[in-house]
């Protein structure tokens, strides 16, 4: 069926996320696709740029996640300069990288996640926004995230030490300290953090957990994916967002593999597909055998759920308390059904508010020893962290000068592409269904990628910023029989 | 009375820098009657630098037919939609969620936009055309400022 559909590619000129849906003779989908424009060519534009710039320039792929591009970039520094920073300078690193995992899955929850859960998936689509969460759950709610988020973002400015973008990342450590003055300040954000966490996870589980709909949908098969997961790893299988070893389960969730970083190219490669420009990685053992999950497919995800999958728990006494529940509820590890990582996100925001409040507290962090100087002699260097998307990898290689001849970047959004495809695919077979499509349905097939919060051409800003989505459908002589645009 | 001159842009988009190069020259022309701000962050980010002014006149770029073009859009022009993902949040979806949240954001809106080419690529600063545009567009950021009686 796929080779007779002509998709074309989609262009910067349209600035739309697209899906398009093919129906059958009966008004049933004979296949959905999921497209979005993508921006390459970050990694042509580090070529022949000094080494130490890297970090600066990747931060800006992203008007979302800085952060983290800035810090994978850092980490590939440390490796191509063959320099291990100092133990204060890797938790003022993990410190300000945690406070980003923070504000930045609590922006997902209300804004994104929320409107689904906390408004209802079938609400009016006016409703279905960060107003309509407010609406919900109350005004002092609503600004009690904002404000918490503004003092994140504080925190991590003054640490980054520059508002637009971060700098403070240097190969060997980092640019500036921590005073006494600032931790003790931090300190009471760092309680204030713990307490925002723990609401957050009341939240859910008054609102969504407390529905029996809303649980049942979660567990629907249209949302369901026997793939493998990966995610970064400490030494007990634990998930770290800053560092530790890839690991990847099985559908069954037995450990397949487990490497460093450096090694991602010997498990993990990429296939192409005619109608689109996004590549789908896959693992390189198990080989590319089709949009398809199963113990036989090579497709695998990454993100909260993921990285819940892929380890034995959580370094964090409440996150780990979470976790267990987590399992219990949805019947063990791994849990399969996509729209759970909104709870899995949830999870992680008490591990990350926890590990704030560790890292805040942990003596060190104060210390004066926050730089190792490079002395050798670049040539390559590789640096992974887990984005709040998924696993984020950078590898650069270099010139004896420290000047980049070359530069992969793969992105979280790529390790999750394939399952995307098929996510978005199998909700429109099971929400559509004798031609029957309105709104209520669409936002239902929108769901199953918007769990993903998927991330690709998130580097334009020009007005008015926003990318809304195109739905298209066809018939089955392929006309199109129908186009929705949702910008209201 | 607070004003607040918001420039955005990602300078590592060529043309879509034109904002934040306009920040210099409209900050030396405001001195201390408004206050500069300059981002490449989007989306909900912007909420925290709009948060306690009671004006606000936003420099961006926009793709058009004719690079350089200075277009002032309403904030009708922009109305919010639903996006899909946190990275396609836009200016008028950070607008609209501050204000839901009771949040003292500016009432009034100007919006001052250079055109730029449709396609964009990556590049270190932008194209003569559309950099040509900067006397113009600090002079009608001032003209703006003045008609609020900032200046």
């Amino acid at each position: 069926m796929a080779k007779q559909i002509v998709v074309n590619p989609i262009t910067r000129l349209e600035g739309h996320g697209k899906i398009s849906i093919f129906l059958d003779d009966k008004g049933d989908v004979s296949r959905a696709y999921f497209q979005i424009p993508e921006l390459r060519g970050f990694e042509n534009f580090l070529v022949g740029r000094q080494a130490e710039d890297a970090p600066q320039i990747t931060s800006r792929i992203c008007g979302v996640c800085p952060t983290a591009h800035h810090t994978a970039a850092t980490k590939a520094l440390d490796d191509l300069f063959k320099v291990d920073p100092p133990e204060t300078a890797k938790k003022i690193r993990e410190l300000i990288y945690t406070i980003f995992m923070l504000e930045d899955h609590s922006l997902h929850l209300f804004f994104l996640g929320g409107p689904d859960f906390v408004v209802g998936p079938t609400a009016p689509k006016a409703e279905r926004n960060i107003l309509g969460v407010i609406q919900k759950v109350g005004l002092d709610i609503g600004k009690r995230v904002i404000a918490m988020r503004k003092d994140l973002r504080g925190i991590i400015t003054e640490l980054g030490g520059k508002v637009i973008h971060p700098v403070f990342g240097l190969p060997g450590g980092v640019a500036k300290g921590v005073t006494e003055e600032a931790r003790d300040r931090f300190k009471e954000v760092a309680d204030r953090g713990v307490e925002f966490a723990l609401f957050c996870e009341e939240l859910l589980e008054d609102v969504v957990l407390g529905n029996e709909d809303y649980v049942k949908m979660i567990t629907s098969d249209a949302y369901t994916h026997r793939t493998y997961y990966m995610g970064l790893m400490d030494s007990k299988d634990r998930v770290n967002f800053y560092e530790g070893k890839i690991r990847v389960v099985d559908p069954s969730g037995n450990q397949v593999e487990r490497f460093p970083v450096e090694q991602y190219q010997e498990y993990i490669a990429e296939h192409s597909e005619p109608w689109t420009y996004v590549k789908f990685p896959y693992l390189k053992k198990l080989g590319w055998k089709g949009f398809v999950d199963g113990e036989e497919s090579g497709i695998y995800s990454v993100a909260p759920l993921a990285r819940l999958n892929a380890s034995e728990g959580m370094a964090t006494p409440k996150a780990q308390e979470l976790y267990e529940k987590f399992y219990e509820t949805l019947g063990g590890r791994p849990v399969h059904h996509t729209l759970a990582n909104h709870w899995a996100r949830v999870v992680e925001i008490v591990y990350a508010a926890e590990r704030f409040h560790e890292l805040i507290n942990d003596p060190e962090i104060i210390g004066t020893d926050i730089r190792t100087i490079p002395t050798e002699t670049p040539k390559e260097g590789i640096g992974v962290v887990e984005a709040p998307r998924g696993v984020l990898i950078h590898h650069y290689k270099s010139d004896e000068q420290g000047i980049l001849t070359g530069a992969n970047l793969l992105v979280a959004t790529q390790h999750n592409s394939a399952r995307i495809a098929m996510s978005v695919d199998k909700a429109a077979r099971a929400m559509i269904k004798g031609g029957v499509v309105d709104d209520g349905i669409l936002n239902q097939v929108e769901m199953a990628f918007r769990a993903y919060d998927p991330c690709h051409a998130c580097a334009t800003h020009s007005l008015p910023g926003h990318m809304p989505l195109k739905i298209r459908i066809f018939d089955q002589n392929r006309s199109l029989i129908r186009e929705i645009r949702r910008d209201g | 009375m607070k004003l607040l001159i918001l420039c955005l842009g990602n300078d590592l988009l060529g043309d879509d820098g034109i904002g934040l190069e306009a920040a210099e020259p409209i900050e030396r022309a405001m001195g201390t009657k408004a206050e500069v701000r300059s981002t490449s962050m989007s989306g909900l980010y912007l909420v925290e630098l709009l948060e306690g002014f009671d004006d606000a006149i936003v420099v961006d770029s926009i793709p058009g037919d004719h690079p350089g073009r200075i277009r002032e859009l309403t904030p009708n022009d922009l109305k919010p939609v639903q996006v899909p993902s946190a990275h396609f949040v836009g200016l008028p979806e950070a607008i609209h969620a501050a204000r839901g949240a009771g949040l003292r954001v500016p009432r009034r809106f100007r919006i001052l936009a250079v055109e730029i080419p449709i396609a964009q690529t990556i590049g270190a600063s932008p194209r003569p055309e559309v950099r040509g545009a900067l006397p113009e567009l600090v002079r009608r950021v001032t003209e703006a400022a003045k008609e609020w009686g900032y200046v």
